[in-house]
């Protein structure tokens, strides 16, 4: 008798987890005349402080589903944890439908036969497809088409086309009487004058280690510590080889002897990083540009009038050749895929919804929300209500709070108010306008080489030791262990490069470079 | 309760299966009671071990396990490794050095706490030094730039009172494996003294009366006694350190190397990790692992073995 209950127990138990695992809602009833709602199979990751609101969210989904006919379902992890989850998913054959991978996970999943080709579906897409001038689709695709020359994903689109450069703090120059400078002559010159005027500050701050604290100056010196397209020889040639290079790291060692850069550069933490600009101390740095209105909001109690900024003019080390700029892709490295686990109706309504994205009216739904619950019109244009965040109301609710964010294009009324200045202006466009007509820097990420499997593997390797050589010896000539004027230090840096395999990596790259794509405009 | 007819039959089949049958029938409840833990062990543990083909495979997410291709490629390209014995080399000192002098520390301390009659001391100090042991390995590496930053660090200070110049330890490739070990001691060793503690509780006490009466010394009793009582503990500790060696987590030297320090800091784990090896390549971190693990079971075994020539408490 005994056993006969312990075993109806267990089997109570059983069928009990089994409901709960299945999931126990039911299906709500269909609205009259809505389309045949279909589930699309998703791997929902949170991040902790970007949790949507289930409430908020609801009429988000509630629109989707009337309009589109489709829900999401599927398991829900933490951030860091997504990327096993997701590998998890895959080798069981449990894949989601929809989901947004970077570039390299894409070619590797559209290797193993994972996913629909975009490019058989273009037709589907004709809004996406008008998003892109002949120019730009050329490069896009030759950026992602896979193996077989097909497309796998739709990218999403960028809106900016540089987001790094100086930023200084524009209320300090000025009460200085100093202009930011736009050579290198001109810029010691500056810089000294700082230190004199404050010889507790930090002239030019830093973080990310040593190669970031020079990038400002490789871009001036007209160079780079990889490879990358020399404008001066309009060759592909790996920077640390030259003596640009090498004169960039002259100047970053006098700046380090002197006293005028980070001098913990090698090792700064963000918190470190974060209590120089607190304490007032930081008056220029090589960043995301972007990061002007952190340095205003973080100094703002030591200097209220800091009013950090981006400059008019970049550092040249060659007066009448203009520094180099970085470039942004018009497409981002992420882009959306879909799985060949999804039915074909569910794939042709995700393809429409996708488009839907690119058009004004999908644009204003993703980055503006609901009309009288987000936003409002004035003078025809979308604009927040007062209780979102924009750049007038920091406090604000956030987009993403309400399940919201864009997928393959943004809307530029949103990213003016949302991350532009009071004024009306954002500082991309300003860059934009700014660097268009001078000479970018081509680094292998702007290039689309075309490498094979084997020639990546060739190169992990002898690429991976070659930027170990590079960082080693360049924190040493900048820090000062090393003296970068020193012809012998100089010849054991070319030394120790070639045994790390600059030779198999130049022929191959150089071999490559050939066939490549990489120009921009 | 064993009825006749059962008793007849285990001594008619003393080491058969109505034996087996009658003993598990005796401890049912007990063995019920383990069956989650060993199914478990098995489903978790011992089922997966299969995976481990995956180090001897050009795994395909799409084929599986089972149809992906046999190669020993994993294996060729690790140990191809550029630099693979300075790896080696650093991965095996940097555990070998935490042993040497990382495994006394909780011990000591253990003794040293034994000895502490005051127990609002001893409970203090204990509750002091096992809180490093709860903070996250970012905070600490984030502590140890900042108490040894050369500019506003703590220890750069003191330095300076004594007449001694900044010294940027981080930069330092001979400072590393120091800094690394005395972090670890600092944070494992209250945590790690825990269990010796639990040890030398069960110490009879009249054992230190009657070294008393004998007119033995605090550090007699220390060494005749005390140490004595934590010898099993000490010793399968140990066995299952040694086993460890080539085990060192990648998380603690990435936050703490940069390219400077490079010479000795660079393990293995690290390695892989900057080279991008494991991103979604589950055969070669398999094989990385693989050899580890024969590494650690030959190292546990060797161990064991000498364990035994000089001690009763070995592992196995």
């Amino acid at each position: 008798m005994k056993r006969v209950l312990l075993l109806t127990l267990a089997l109570m138990l059983v069928v009990t987890i089994n409901a709960m695992a299945k999931g126990g809602a039911a299906a709500e009833p269909e609205p009259e005349g809505a389309r045949e709602v279909l589930v699309v199979e998703v791997l929902n990751t949170i991040s902790k402080d970007r949790l949507a609101d289930p409430e908020k969210s609801a009429p988000a989904e509630d629109y989707i589903l009337k309009r589109f006919g489709l829900t999401y379902e599927g398991p829900t992890v933490p951030e860091g944890e997504a990327e096993d989850k997701l590998a998890l998913m895959f080798a069981s054959g449990d894949e989601p439908y929809l989901l947004r991978p970077y570039r390299d996970d894409v070619f590797k999943y559209a290797r193993e036969g994972f996913l629909y080709a975009m490019s058989d579906h273009l037709d589907k897409v004709p809004n996406y497809r008008k998003l892109w001038p002949e120019k730009e689709w050329d490069l896009l695709l030759a950026f992602n088409k896979a193996f077989d020359g097909k497309l796998y994903c739709l990218p999403e689109q960028g809106w900016i086309s540089c987001g790094t450069s100086w930023i200084y703090r524009k209320g300090a120059f000025d009460r200085m009487g100093l202009t930011f400078p736009s050579t290198i002559d001109e810029h010691y010159e500056t810089v000294k004058k700082i230190k004199a005027a404050h010889p507790e500050s930090l002239p030019i701050a830093s973080r990310w280690g040593v190669g970031w604290a020079i990038s400002g100056f490789l871009h001036s010196y007209r160079t780079h510590n990889g490879w990358f397209v020399d404008p001066d020889v309009n060759d592909l040639v790996f920077g640390p080889t030259t003596e640009k290079y090498r004169d960039a790291l002259k100047y970053s060692n006098k700046l380090y002897r002197e006293n005028l850069i980070e001098q913990e550069m090698a090792t700064i933490t963000g918190q470190q990083w974060t209590e120089k600009f607190a304490k007032g101390l930081a008056y220029m740095q090589w960043e995301w540009t972007v990061r002007y209105m952190w340095a205003n909001t973080v100094m703002e109690s030591v200097d209220p009038e800091a009013n950090w900024t981006w400059p008019e003019t970049f550092i040249t080390a060659y007066p009448g050749k203009p520094a180099l700029v970085d470039r942004i892709l018009p497409f981002q490295a992420a882009g959306w895929v879909i799985t060949k686990r999804c039915p074909p109706e569910i794939r042709d309504r995700l393809l429409e919804l996708l488009d839907w994205s690119c058009t004004e009216e999908g644009t204003i739904f993703h980055e503006f929300g609901i009309e009288g619950l987000t936003f409002k019109y004035e003078d025809g244009k979308p604009v927040y209500m007062d209780h979102m965040y924009s750049v007038k109301n920091p406090e604000g609710e956030q987009l993403w709070q309400y399940g919201l964010s864009y997928p393959l294009k943004r809307n530029l009324d949103a990213v003016v108010q949302h991350s532009g200045t009071l004024e009306g202006t954002y500082y991309g466009f300003e860059l934009e306008k700014l660097t268009k007509d001078m000479p970018y820097l081509i680094e292998p990420n702007l290039i689309a080489w075309g490498f094979t499997e084997e020639q990546i593997e060739e190169l992990a390797d002898p690429e991976t030791m070659m930027g170990d050589v590079v960082g080693e010896y360049e924190a040493k000539f900048v820090m000062g262990l090393l003296d970068p004027s020193d012809d012998s230090d100089w010849a054991d840096f070319q030394e120790d490069l070639k045994k790390a395999g600059l030779e198999k990596s130049s022929k191959i790259r150089k071999e490559i470079f050939k066939t490549a794509v990489y120009k921009l405009d | 309760m064993i009825r006749s007819v059962d008793r007849e039959k285990i001594e008619k089949y003393p080491g058969t299966f109505s034996l087996m049958r009658h003993k598990v029938s005796k401890s049912r409840i007990l063995l019920l009671m383990i069956l989650p833990g060993v199914l478990y062990f098995l489903i978790f543990r011992y089922i997966p071990m299969y995976g481990v083909t995956i180090a001897f495979k050009d795994y395909s997410m799409r084929l599986g396990i089972l149809r992906s291709p046999w190669t020993l490629g994993n294996f060729a390209r690790f140990f191809a490794m550029p630099k693979f014995w300075r790896l080696m080399r650093n991965t095996f000192l940097l555990s070998f050095y935490s042993m040497i002098f990382g495994f006394p520390a909780p011990i000591i301390l253990a003794l040293l706490l034994n000895e502490v009659r005051n127990q609002a001391f001893k409970k203090t100090v204990q509750t002091v030094s096992f809180l490093p042991h709860f903070i996250a390995m970012p905070a600490i590496v984030g502590m140890m730039v900042l108490l040894l930053s050369p500019s506003t660090g703590i220890v750069n200070r003191m330095l300076g009172l004594l007449g001694i110049e900044p010294i940027y330890f981080m930069i330092q490739a001979a400072w590393f494996r120091p800094i690394y070990i005395l972090s670890g001691i600092w944070q494992g060793v209250g945590w790690g003294s825990i269990v010796y503690l639990a040890q030398l509780s069960r110490i009879n006490p009249e054992l230190y009366e009657a070294a008393t009466v004998d007119g033995a010394s605090r550090l007699r009793k220390m060494w005749h006694i005390s140490l004595p009582g934590m010898t099993p503990m000490i010793s399968i500790f140990l066995i299952l350190r040694i086993g460890g060696l080539l085990s060192v987590g990648a998380e603690k030297v990435i936050l703490m190397y940069n390219e400077l320090t490079y010479e000795t800091a660079d393990v293995l784990g690290s390695y892989v990790y900057r080279r991008g090896l494991l991103a979604g390549d589950f055969g070669y971190g398999t094989a990385v692992g693989f050899f580890n693990s024969i590494i650690a079971l030959i190292l546990v075994l060797i161990a064991n073995s000498a364990a035994k020539r000089v001690s009763e408490w070995t592992l196995f």
